[in-house]
């Protein structure tokens, strides 16, 4: 069944059209919901409301783009939605507002490690750190967008996705330098 | 350069990042799709219920307001003229009717003279031509003209009163009663024009004419109301014509524009605690929660079994609103019936939640809950039950006289049918809650009381305050073994009538 099959038969209500769009995305929506918060449990709450959404607004759904595209957008939204509302997630969600960007350490470091263990570190990040690299690195939003999501301005979104950068990058050093040592000795 | 690598690498590996989600996730997914589908399916008939409730009240009141009973009553006779308004009628020819003595309507089919003696002789008179008048008496009465005609009477009547003399007196049939076709109205010249004219509308009178001669005069002082039954549609055969003797009575007629319904339509809300009491009109037999946790006993011994007490409800908020019909059964009786949504909460201690699966069985169901609570007083979950109920009471006034505000005592039975539910159910055995809907009786039987007193009952919309108190006879659970297993609410209540 293609997308638009797929998505007509699910505007009808038909529950095993509904199960098929669940299967063919809430793995790939998980990842993206996993970066955003900090527990696995978490991430299956943010997926369970996102998808809800999408069964309530799939009637908005133009055809215009991937299907799997508009889904990670109802995702990430309802991601930061729940950063928002939970406590736990809103402390660590304050931005400073120092506009100087952060100096980027110059390295040359390369990402040699699985999908699961970078989504691990990003996820060690601090929460401010972690959303805007997600949205600028992961998802493609420009600083100007983020700020705008977020309530935050652009130059803020830059200094932390700087900050956030430079962070992630000397963790996947060390943890590569792990590795190695341990492949070598 | 090399931020750029890295930036795409991140990419890359995250586009490629995929985790399964556990099971329980989809169910509640769809659990949620569906509980928002049957939200809508509720809504959607709630708002058909109240437009079908909103379109009989307005079609009740249009109908009671397009009601043109007209009729001329004359005070202390049985003489009136009424008009019948039937829309159903097929023959444009309008019924009118006399009661006689014994208030019972004569009827005259004036397309069948011949069915009455005497009427039809007349009738065929009038048809010809021959009346004095020379009318030849179409007997369509038209329903615009009545008024007019009315006024007409009036005031033929009156000059008849001068003109005419008539016999005893006494109302009589004529068809009934032989001896009595003397008993006529028997005019001069000058009066029998006037009667003549008055019969134009009402042709029949012409038929007092017939035996004039032998007649006995009159007295001056009766009076003359003459009303023929003229009933096309049903095509009966004419009963008579009818002479209305004076009893030394003015005849007044009078207009009447329209007839008053006896409905009163009007909303109500009520707004109270509501908490789950056990059989028998308890109200205030449970202990609450606290006194049980602290060792008190309640009096009755049956709050020792620690899984029990985890179960006991506390109070929460009852809401009822609707609308009613009510109609006056007596001078202080009356009855209502209505539509009310109503809503009934109670709360509930419990312990953590438990986010895992389970499978439960109940003497119903057996599923695997999503989710469960553990007993003990962590929190407090809201136990809501949503009711479609059609009251039906009688209600009695208390007091008289008109000075006072009525005081009217209520009592009667609410068929009640469960429309939703968001509650907790307690397992004793396991000692944990959880949620199943196939435990609940969707139908139960309420008996409402109440007391209400009518405030500015003497403007257009009188608003009525009171307070209510009603119980489930029915249980809400089907299973035994929650003893607070009868819903009941208190509180105040409000009707505010649309239409007197």
């Amino acid at each position: 069944m293609d997308e638009r099959q797929l998505v007509k038969s699910c505007l009808k209500g038909k529950p095993a059209a509904q199960k098929e769009l669940y299967d063919r995305f809430a793995e790939q929506m998980l990842g993206v919901c996993y970066r955003y918060t900090k527990s696995l449990a978490d991430a299956e709450d943010v997926l369970q409301d996102g998808f809800v959404k999408v069964y309530r607004f799939l009637h908005t759904y133009q055809f215009e783009g991937p299907l799997g595209a508009w889904i990670r957008r109802i995702m990430v939204t309802t991601a930061l939605n729940f950063l928002k509302k939970h406590s736990r997630y809103r402390t660590d969600l304050s931005f400073d507002n120092n506009d100087a960007l952060h100096p980027v350490v110059e390295n040359d470091a390369e990402v040699r490690m699985t999908a699961r263990e970078l989504a691990e570190l990003i996820r060690q990040l601090p929460t401010g750190y972690q959303t805007i690299f997600n949205l600028h690195a992961v998802e493609g939003f420009t600083h100007v967008e983020i700020g705008s999501m977020l309530g935050i301005s652009d130059g803020t979104s830059r200094s932390q996705y700087a900050r956030a950068r430079s962070l992630l990058i000397s963790w996947v050093e060390k943890k590569s330098q792990i590795k190695n040592d341990h492949y070598a000795g | 350069m090399r931020d750029n690598e890295f930036d795409k690498g991140v990419q890359e590996k995250m586009g490629e990042f995929r985790l399964p989600p556990s099971a329980p996730v989809w169910m509640e997914v769809e659990r949620r799709i569906r509980e928002r589908k049957r939200r809508r399916i509720l809504i959607f008939w709630f708002c058909l219920a109240g437009l079908l409730m909103a379109g009989f009240g307005g079609w009740w009141f249009w109908e009671s307001n397009d009601r043109p009973a007209l009729s001329i009553t004359k005070e202390g006779s049985n003489s009136s003229v009424i008009r019948s308004t039937e829309k159903n009628t097929k023959d444009p020819r309008e019924e009118i009717a006399l009661p006689a003595k014994d208030d019972k309507e004569q009827k005259i089919n004036v397309a069948d003279p011949s069915s009455s003696p005497s009427v039809g002789k007349d009738l065929s008179k009038i048809n010809r031509g021959e009346t004095t008048t020379g009318i030849n008496a179409p007997l369509l009465v038209k329903s615009s003209s009545l008024k007019q005609l009315n006024k007409k009477t009036a005031d033929k009547e009156l000059t008849s009163k001068a003109q005419l003399t008539a016999g005893s007196g006494k109302t009589t049939r004529q068809q009934t009663s032989p001896k009595n076709k003397v008993d006529k109205l028997v005019p001069d010249n000058d009066s029998q024009v006037a009667t003549q004219k008055s019969t134009t509308e009402f042709p029949v009178a012409s038929t007092s004419e017939n035996k004039s001669t032998t007649e006995p005069p009159v007295p001056a002082t009766a009076t003359l109301a003459v009303a023929v039954p003229v009933d096309i549609s049903t095509a009966k055969p004419a009963d008579t014509v009818q002479a209305v003797g004076n009893d030394k009575q003015q005849t007044t007629p009078s207009l009447r524009k329209s007839k008053k319904s006896k409905w009163q339509t009007g909303i109500v809300f009520a707004y109270g605690e509501s908490r789950l009491i056990r059989g028998g009109l308890s109200l205030f037999s449970e202990k609450s929660f606290d006194a049980l946790q602290s060792g008190v006993s309640s009096g009755n011994g049956n709050f020792n079994n620690q899984s029990f007490a985890d179960s006991v409800p506390l109070k929460g908020s009852g809401i009822h609103t609707g609308l009613f019909v009510k109609r006056q059964l007596g001078k202080k009786t009356s009855f209502s019936a209505g539509l009310n949504w109503s809503y009934y909460s109670g709360k509930q201690r419990v312990g953590t939640r438990v986010d895992s699966i389970r499978q439960l069985s109940s003497p119903f169901n057996t599923d695997t809950r999503n989710g469960f609570y553990r007993s003990g007083n962590a929190s407090r979950f809201t136990n809501r039950y949503y009711y479609l109920q059609l009251p039906l009471l009688l209600h009695w006034q208390v007091n008289k006289g008109s000075n006072w505000p009525a005081i009217e005592w209520e009592n009667g039975f609410v068929p009640s049918f469960l429309i939703a539910s968001r509650a907790l159910v307690y397992d004793p055995a396991s000692r944990i809650f959880f949620r199943d809907k196939k435990v609940y009786n969707s139908f139960s039987l309420v008996y409402q009381t109440g007391l209400t007193a009518t405030l500015a009952s003497r403007t257009k919309h009188p608003l009525t305050a009171g307070v209510y108190y009603n119980y489930h006879i029915s249980r809400l659970q089907k299973t035994n073994p929650p003893d607070f297993n009868h819903q009941s609410s208190y509180g105040i209540q409000f009707r505010w009538l649309l239409k007197k």
